[in-house]
C-alpha cells in the first residue's frame, strides 16, 4: 500500500481529534460527576435517571406527608384518651353521688365538678393541629367545630368529610378527623335509654339490666317508637301498662324488683311508683357529650329532699352513666382505628425512607461517574493523545527530500 | 538513419522525455495540497528512433472518484444530522428543563394537598404553573430556532450548490470548445467542484466521452451539455421546506443521507415531529390538570376551572377540496392521542373518512356522518364533503409554544372534593343535627366515569348545591334539594349498601363524584352532602398522583417525558455513531483516492532522483557522442 501525505497528515489528525474529544467528554463527566447530562449521553440511563428522580421527589413528599399525618394522628389519638380519662372521672362522680350518702352541698362541689370537666372536654374536641387547623372538624378545620350557644347548648359545625393523602405509591389515608365521637355517641345503652315522668310521685327507678336480644334491640333502636310504662293503682293494687304507639303491649300486676322484656333489652323496676307515674323507654338517639354532662350537672343540683326527688335522681344519674358508656366506648373505638392508622402510617415511613435510599444508590448507578474508571480513562486518553502527538512530530520529521 | 547523427538525435529524444517527466514531478510536489488535483504521470513509449513522450496522463480511477464522492454526501449529512439532533438532546437536559419543573409543580400540588387552606403553600403551585409553561415555551422556541437554523442552513447551502453548479456548467462549456486537447486542469477543477457538490448533495454523476458531466439528483437532472439548472427552496404553509430545479420546477428530492442539503431538509422535518411530541407532552399535561381541576372544588366553593390554557385542536381544509365541507375538532380525552401527536390527515372517499397519522402512517376508518371520532378526538363534519377532499387535524397546534398558566389566582387550585358528607341535617350557621338512627354511613367520595349499578344518579344540572340523601325506610332512599324537592330515588339495600352520583358539568362532563353508602338505615335518616370546608385536599393529592400514577397507555405523565426524551436521544446517539462510521468510510474511500490519485512525497523524491539520473546519463550520451565525433575529425584531418 502507497501512503501519500495528504493520507498521513489527515490519519494523524484524526487520531489526535478522537483523542481530544474523548478527554473533553470525561474531563465534563469528572468536573460534573455525572455521566449523562442529555439523552443522546445514554438514552436509558437518562429514562432511568428521569424516572427515577420523580419517584424520588415523590417519596420525599410521601415521606414529608407521613410525618405530617402521623404527628397529627398521635395528637388525635391522644385527645381522645384524655377525653376518655375525663369520662372516667365524671363517672367516679356520678357513681359517688348515685351512693346515696351524700348531701346537697356535697353534690354541687360534684357538679362544679362534672361543669368544669365539660369544659375540658369543650376544649379537648376542639383541639387545634399544629397547623392551627381544628382537629375534629371533618373538612371545616378553620373555624370552631364545636360551639357553645348562649342557650348552654353546644353544636357541631364540622362535617364528616374525609381526606386522602398518599403516603406511598398505593397507601392513602384519610387526615380528616371528625367530631362525631364527641358530638354524636347514642344514649342510654346504645339500643335504648330510659326515663321517669317528670312528675312521678312515687320512689321507683328502672334500669336497663341488659340486652338479649341484639337484633330486636336493633331494630327497636331503628323504630323511632317509645315504650310507656304507666302505673295504676286500683283495689289496693298496683298494676302496669306498657303501651307503645298507642296500643297496649302488656299490662299485669306490679311487683317490687319485676323485670319486662321490652325491644329486646331486660328492664328492672325498683322501688314503689305511684298511681299515675309513668316511665319512657326510647330508642337511642344520637346525643353529644356535652348535653350527657350537662344533664349531670342539672341532676346533681336538682333537690333531694323527697323520696321521689331521689328517685328522679337516681333515674337520671343512672341514664348518664350508661350514656357516659357509649361516649367511652365511641371514642376508644375511633381512638382503635387511628391507632391502626398511625400503625400502617409509621411503617410507610419506615418503608419511604428505605425505598427512597434505594432509589437513590439505583439513580447513581445509572448516572454519576464510575470515579476510578474514569480517572483510569483520563489517564489512558491523555497517555494516548501525547503519544499520539510524539509521534507526529518525529514522523513528520522524515522525508526523502531531507537526503536528495 | 544510422550512425552518430542518429545516436545524437536519439539521445535528443531522451532529454525531451526526461524533462518532461521532471516537470511532471515538479507540477505533482507544487499541487499535492490543491483540491481536485490528480497526480500526473508521463506515458513513455520506445520508437524506432528513441523514445517519445505519448501524454501526460491524470492519473484517476473512476470507481475510486465515485466511491468518494458518494462517502462524502453520506459523511457531510451524517455529521449534519448528528449535529441538530444532538443540540436538541442538549435541550431535554436531566437537571432542569421540563421534566424538572414538571416534578417540581406535582410534588408542590401534593403540599397543597396537605396544607389546602395555606395561601404561601398554594402560591407556590401557581408560580410553578408559570414555571412549567415557561419551559415548555423556551424548549418549543428552541425547536423553533434550530428548524430555522435548518432552514438557513439550507438556503445558503442551495446557493453554494447553485454557484457550484453554474461553475460546472462553464466546465462543461469549455471541454466543449477544446475537443482533443490537453485538460487536464479544466478537469482538475471539475473534480474539485464535483467534490464540493457531492457533500452538498447526493448527486449522480455520468462522464460523456468529451468529459463533460451530466449530474442528477433522484432521477431530476441538474447539469447537462447545454447547461446548469438551478435549485430552489420552497416553503410550504406548514413550514415544511421542498427543492425543485429549473424553469419547470422539477422536484428534487434528496434523501437524508444526500450530502448536506438533504439532511438539512429531513432535519427540519424531523424537529417538526420532535416538536408535535413536545406538543402533545404539554396538550396531555394540560389537559389532565385541568380535567382533575374539574373533579373538584376551589377555595371559593366553586367548581375548579382550567389551570393551564392550551390551544384547541385545529382543522384545515386542503385548497384542492371540492365539497363544501367544514370540519371543526374537540379534544374529548388528551391520554388517548398517540405519542407522536399526530398531526392527521383526514380524507374522504366514497362515503367513509379515512384518518391517518401523518408520523407514524397509521390509519383509522371512521365511517360516514357528521360526528367522527378516533383517538381522543371529537369531529363535526358540516356541509357536505366531496370524494377525494382532505382535511388536516392538528390535535395540538403549537400547544408547547403557547401553553400558559390559566391563572395566577393561588384560591384557584381545586384542592378540595366536590362533596362532604355529614351524618343528619344541617341548619342555619351550619350547625349538624343528627338523629339518625340508623348504622348506614357514607364513605369516602370518588370520581367514576359511569355510576355504579342501581346508584342515585344526580344531573349535572344540580352539581354544586347542597344535597340530602334521606332514607324513607331502611330500604328506599331519596336525594333531595335542600329545599325538599326530590331529585333521585330507588331501593337501597343494606347487604351491598348504595351510591349516590353526582354528575359533573362544563370539563368534567361524563364523570361523577360518587358517594358510597353501606350499613342498615332507619326511616327518615339522613345525610347531608355540601361542599366541603376549606381543610379538604383530597382532589390536590389526587391531582399530584396524575405524575406518577399510571394515567396515559405508557404510564404515567413523567414516564411518557422519560421515554420521548429517550427515543430523542436514542437517535442522537446513534446519528453520531452514524457520523462516525460515515466518517471512517470517507476516510477509506479517500485513503484509496489517494492510493490512485494522490501525491506522495517520498515517491515523487525517488522519481525525481530517478529523472534527474536518466537525464543525466542521456547527457552523458550526448557528450560521448561528441567526442566520438571529435575523434572522427581529428582522425580524417
Amino acid at each position: 500500500m502507497r501512503i501519500t501525505t495528504s493520507m498521513y497528515y489527515d490519519t494523524a489528525l484524526q487520531g489526535m481529534t478522537r483523542q481530544r474529544v474523548k478527554l473533553n467528554t470525561l474531563t465534563g463527566q469528572v468536573a460534573s460527576g455525572s455521566r449523562v447530562h442529555n439523552p443522546a449521553d445514554n438514552p436509558a440511563a437518562y429514562a432511568t435517571a428521569s424516572r427515577l428522580d420523580t419517584r424520588i421527589q415523590a417519596y420525599a413528599r410521601y415521606q414529608s406527608d407521613a410525618g405530617n399525618l402521623e404527628s397529627r394522628l398521635s395528637l388525635g389519638t391522644q385527645t381522645l384518651s384524655d377525653a376518655v380519662t375525663v369520662l372516667d372521672r365524671v363517672r367516679s362522680v356520678a357513681l359517688q353521688a348515685a351512693n346515696g350518702t351524700t348531701n346537697a352541698s356535697n353534690r354541687e362541689a360534684l357538679a362544679t365538678q362534672v361543669a368544669s370537666a365539660r369544659e375540658q372536654m369543650l376544649n379537648l374536641a376542639n383541639t387545634r393541629a399544629p397547623d392551627g387547623h381544628y382537629l375534629f372538624a371533618g373538612t371545616r378545620g378553620q373555624s370552631t367545630p364545636f360551639q357553645e350557644l348562649a342557650s348552654g347548648t353546644v353544636v357541631y359545625r364540622g362535617d364528616a368529610g374525609r381526606g386522602a393523602v398518599s403516603i406511598a405509591p398505593s397507601l392513602t389515608v384519610n387526615d380528616l378527623l371528625t367530631g362525631a365521637p364527641f358530638a354524636t355517641p347514642p344514649d342510654g345503652n346504645g339500643y335504648a335509654s330510659a326515663a321517669a315522668a317528670a312528675g312521678n310521685s312515687g320512689d321507683a327507678t328502672v334500669s336497663m339490666q341488659g340486652v338479649y336480644d341484639v337484633s330486636a334491640a336493633s331494630s327497636f333502636r331503628r323504630s323511632g317508637t317509645a315504650y310507656t310504662v304507666s302505673f295504676s293503682a286500683g283495689g289496693g293494687n298496683l298494676s302496669y301498662t306498657v303501651t307503645r304507639g298507642g296500643s297496649t303491649v302488656q299490662s299485669g300486676q306490679y311487683q317490687p324488683g319485676m323485670s319486662l322484656n321490652l325491644g329486646g333489652v331486660q328492664y328492672r323496676f325498683k322501688g314503689n311508683p305511684a298511681g299515675g307515674d309513668s316511665f319512657t323507654l326510647s330508642p337511642s338517639r344520637p346525643q353529644s357529650v356535652f348535653a350527657t354532662l350537662q344533664k349531670l350537672v342539672t341532676a346533681l343540683r336538682s333537690p333531694t329532699d323527697t323520696a321521689a326527688q331521689k328517685a328522679h335522681l337516681n333515674q337520671k344519674l343512672g341514664s348518664v352513666l350508661a350514656s357516659l358508656d357509649q361516649a367511652e366506648t365511641a371514642m376508644t373505638s375511633v381512638e382503635a382505628r387511628m391507632g391502626v392508622s398511625l400503625r400502617a402510617v409509621r411503617s410507610a415511613v419506615n418503608s419511604d425512607a428505605s425505598r427512597t435510599t434505594q432509589l437513590q444508590s439505583a439513580r447513581s448507578n445509572a448516572v454519576d461517574v464510575n470515579w476510578p474508571k474514569a480517572l483510569t480513562a483520563l489517564n489512558q486518553h491523555q497517555m494516548a493523545l501525547t503519544a499520539a502527538m510524539g509521534t507526529f512530530a518525529k514522523i513528520s520529521k522524515l522525508s526523502l527530500f531531507n537526503y536528495v | 538513419m544510422s550512425g552518430l547523427n542518429g545516436v545524437m538525435d536519439t539521445a535528443l529524444t531522451g532529454l525531451n522525455a526526461y524533462r518532461a517527466s521532471l516537470d511532471s514531478v515538479s507540477g505533482n510536489i507544487s499541487n499535492q495540497t490543491t483540491p481536485g488535483y490528480a497526480k500526473r504521470r508521463p506515458v513513455l513509449s520506445s520508437q524506432l528512433d528513441g523514445v517519445s513522450v505519448d501524454s501526460i496522463q491524470r492519473v484517476v480511477s473512476r470507481f475510486a472518484n465515485d466511491r468518494l464522492r458518494r462517502a462524502t454526501s453520506a459523511s457531510d449529512a451524517a455529521q449534519v444530522t448528528s449535529q441538530y439532533l444532538s443540540a436538541i438532546a442538549a435541550e431535554l437536559p436531566l437537571k432542569g428543563g421540563v421534566s424538572q419543573a414538571m416534578n417540581q409543580f406535582f410534588s408542590d400540588l401534593k403540599a397543597v394537598a396537605t396544607s389546602p387552606a395555606d395561601l404561601p403553600t398554594r402560591n407556590t403551585v401557581t408560580n410553578d404553573l408559570a414555571g412549567l409553561s415557561s419551559q415548555f415555551n423556551q424548549t418549543a422556541r428552541s425547536l423553533g430556532q434550530k428548524q430555522r437554523d435548518a432552514g438557513q442552513a439550507l438556503a445558503s447551502d442551495v446557493t453554494t450548490a447553485n454557484d457550484t453548479l453554474a461553475r460546472l456548467a462553464q466546465i462543461n462549456r469549455a471541454l466543449q470548445k477544446a475537443p482533443g486537447q490537453n485538460v487536464n486542469s479544466l478537469l482538475d477543477q471539475q473534480q474539485a467542484a464535483v467534490t464540493k457538490l457531492s457533500g452538498l448533495l447526493g448527486v449522480h454523476v455520468l462522464r460523456n466521452p468529451d468529459n463533460t458531466l451530466r449530474i442528477s439528483v433522484a432521477g431530476t437532472v441538474l447539469l447537462d451539455r447545454a447547461g446548469a439548472r438551478p435549485i430552489g427552496v420552497n416553503i410550504s404553509a406548514n413550514g415544511s421546506r421542498s427543492l425543485s430545479a429549473g424553469a419547470n420546477a422539477q422536484g428534487v428530492r434528496p434523501g437524508a443521507r444526500d450530502g448536506r442539503i438533504g439532511a438539512e431538509l429531513a432535519a427540519g422535518d424531523r424537529i417538526a415531529a420532535i416538536a408535535q411530541q413536545l406538543n402533545r407532552m404539554a396538550t396531555v399535561t394540560g389537559f389532565l390538570v385541568n380535567r382533575q381541576q374539574a373533579y373538584g372544588r376551589d377555595l371559593y366553593g366553586s367548581q375548579g376551572g382550567p389551570l393551564f390554557n392550551v390551544p384547541a385542536p385545529a382543522t384545515t381544509a386542503a385548497a384542492s377540496n371540492t365539497g363544501t365541507a367544514t370540519l371543526t375538532a374537540q379534544l374529548t380525552d388528551a391520554t388517548a392521542l398517540p405519542a407522536d401527536g399526530g398531526p392527521f390527515r383526514l380524507s374522504y372517499n366514497g362515503g367513509t373518512w379515512q384518518a391517518t397519522d401523518t408520523a407514524s402512517g397509521r390509519t383509522s376508518n371512521l365511517g360516514g356522518g357528521s360526528a367522527l371520532s378516533f383517538d381522543g378526538l371529537q369531529l363535526t363534519v358540516s356541509g357536505s364533503p366531496a370524494s377525494g377532499d382532505r382535511f388536516t387535524v392538528d390535535p395540538a397546534p403549537s400547544a408547547a409554544k403557547l401553553i400558559a398558566p390559566a391563572t395566577s389566582d393561588p384560591r384557584a387550585i381545586a384542592a378540595a372534593a366536590p362533596y362532604a358528607a355529614t351524618a343528619g341535617t344541617v341548619g342555619s350557621g351550619g350547625t349538624v343535627t343528627d338523629n339518625n338512627s340508623g348504622s348506614a354511613q357514607a364513605g369516602s367520595g370518588s370520581v367514576v366515569a359511569s355510576p355504579a349499578g342501581g346508584a342515585l344518579t344526580v344531573p349535572a344540572s344540580d352539581f354544586g348545591q347542597s344535597l340530602q340523601v334521606v332514607f324513607t325506610s331502611p330500604s328506599q332512599y331519596q336525594v333531595r334539594t335542600s329545599g325538599g324537592t326530590v331529585i333521585s330515588s330507588g331501593s337501597y339495600s343494606s347487604g351491598s349498601g348504595g351510591d349516590v352520583a353526582i354528575a359533573y358539568p362544563g370539563a368534567a362532563s361524563g364523570h361523577y363524584w360518587q358517594v358510597p353508602f353501606s350499613g342498615a338505615p332507619a326511616a327518615g335518616d339522613t345525610f347531608t352532602l355540601r361542599p366541603p370546608g376549606t381543610s379538604s385536599g383530597s382532589n390536590a393529592d389526587s391531582m399530584s398522583r396524575l405524575n406518577t400514577a399510571d394515567v396515559l397507555q405508557g404510564g404515567s405523565l413523567s414516564d411518557a417525558w422519560a421515554s420521548m426524551a429517550a427515543g430523542i436521544g436514542a437517535r442522537a446517539k446513534s446519528a453520531s455513531a452514524g457520523a462516525q462510521d460515515a466518517q471512517a468510510t470517507l476516510k477509506s474511500a479517500n485513503d484509496q483516492y489517494q492510493q490512485i490519485s494522490g501525491v506522495s512525497q517520498d515517491n515523487q523524491a525517488t522519481l525525481m532522483v530517478r529523472y534527474s539520473q536518466a537525464y543525466q546519463a542521456v547527457s552523458q550520451v550526448i557528450s560521448t557522442t561528441n567526442q566520438l565525433f571529435k575523434a572522427l575529425i581529428a582522425a580524417t584531418r
